[in-house]
């Protein structure tokens, strides 16, 4: 499992970090932290695009989005 | 209905109710091919206020109120509004400032440069092709790494200021005779106050809803072939080119377009700093508004640098006009551009994960 955290960063810096986790482990899954609204709906579009499972948990303002 | 469909009927009739705002206002007294520029308001509000003298260009525009007003009520409504700062916020003030700059050597923000294109105005068409150029460089930078790093969680009331100053602002405005107001030029034409707030706030409310950003779209086009971020802005596009074909008002051409110079260097050039300033921003002008009334300090910081942005560029000669570029603009583009440049290359040490 690799975790990226993303916290404190605005699109598209989280996705691109998503990306870059996905694309150096496939096959792996990816946890990342993000804690606004915005690049958590970027990151479910980019999983749902390349047709990964995504979900989230959210805790205290930070979303935990669980890919594959 | 799927979560996926629902969002996509959201974001068309988003896009729907944009254009209608849109015309809206241009048909009951806005500029022409203005309607809601964001450069233009901040630049007639930084004139309302009087950091700026240029008589053709004050009035404090109910527009700018009401994007960060209605962006702040619909954060608190989808409980995304979050209170933050600290990502490098005195580089976004100067990339705020060098956005306003480029946005008014060619005479219009993103949105504007829509809006124009929508109005057959072939100088916002040529000058897509710097935006476009701006936002590629920018990425070409986000893909080395270039970061303004992490914001942290501040108190509330920290995001708050700025959605609350406005809205004082506002009421000063309406009730006393303290700003200043054209009595010629764009700045004298203007759309009763009660539309234009309106129109303001609900254009709030889409663009925090489906995060319109006009660099934002293109930008994850090139980055990670996502076109979503297009559809609002594809279809405020198609509903003005239709407004404007059965009014009469488009007119494809180069010379005679309202408040516009065909000055095709400049244009490609002033529209290349608003796009790779953006990029490097995170957000066009309307997003950075939008997420200043959703909490962002670092936005709030950049709203203040476009506003000291436009007052610099018409107290010093800076602007365009349709008589054309200055020569005092042509070397603000030039110092501009170098200026991006730097910025960029001394971010690039994106925080680690």
């Amino acid at each position: 499992m690799v975790t990226v955290d993303a916290k404190g960063l605005f699109c598209p810096e989280p996705l691109m970090m998503t990306q870059d986790a996905l694309k150096k482990n496939p096959g792996e899954q990816v946890v990342v932290e993000v804690d606004s609204a915005s690049p958590r709906d970027n990151i479910l579009r980019l999983a749902r695009r390349k047709k990964l499972n995504a979900t989230v948990d959210e805790k205290d303002g930070v979303f935990t989005i669980t890919i594959g | 209905m799927n979560s996926e469909t629902k969002e996509r009927v959201i974001l068309v009739a988003c896009g729907v109710v944009a254009a209608a705002v849109a015309i809206m206002l241009a048909s009951n007294g806005n500029p022409g091919n203005m309607a809601i520029c964001i450069a233009c308001f901040v630049r007639d509000t930084a004139g309302a206020m009087k950091l700026q003298t240029n008589e053709t260009v004050q009035y404090l525009r109910p527009e700018i109120i009401g994007i960060i007003v209605g962006a702040c009520v619909m954060a608190f409504a989808n409980k995304e509004f979050k209170a933050t700062a600290g990502s490098s916020p005195f580089t976004r003030f100067v990339l705020g400032f060098v956005m306003m700059i480029g946005c008014l050597i060619f005479l219009g923000c993103p949105l504007r440069m829509v809006l124009r294109m929508a109005g057959g105005d072939l100088n916002a068409w040529v000058a897509l092709i710097g935006f476009a150029a701006g936002i590629g460089v920018g990425v070409l930078f986000l893909k080395k790494g270039f970061s303004l790093g992490r914001a942290e969680a501040v108190k509330k009331a920290e995001g708050l200021i700025l959605p609350i100053i406005v809205v004082a602002v506002f009421i000063l405005s309406i009730t006393t005779t303290v700003f200043a107001v054209s009595q010629s030029g764009p700045g004298s034409m203007h759309a009763p106050v009660v539309l234009s707030i309106i129109g303001g706030i609900a254009f709030g409310v889409i663009a925090q809803r489906t995060r319109l950003c006009f660099a934002g779209g293109l930008r994850d086009t090139f980055l990670v072939r996502d076109g979503w971020g297009l559809v609002v802005i594809g279809i405020l596009f198609a509903g003005v080119l239709i407004y404007n074909l059965a009014s009469g008002h488009f007119n494809l051409s180069f010379a005679d377009q309202p408040i516009a110079h065909t000055d095709a260097l400049w244009n490609i050039l002033g529209m290349f700093v608003v796009g790779f300033s953006a990029t490097l921003l995170g957000g066009c002008p309307l997003r950075q508004m939008v997420l200043a009334g959703s909490g962002s300090g670092d936005s709030a910081v950049t709203f203040i640098g476009l506003l000291v942005g436009a007052a610099f560029a018409h107290n010093f000669g800076i602007a365009s006009s349709p008589k054309g570029v200055t020569e005092a603009g042509q070397i603000a583009t030039v110092v501009c551009i170098v200026v991006l440049f730097v910025i960029a290359a001394v971010n690039l040490k994106r925080a680690r994960s």
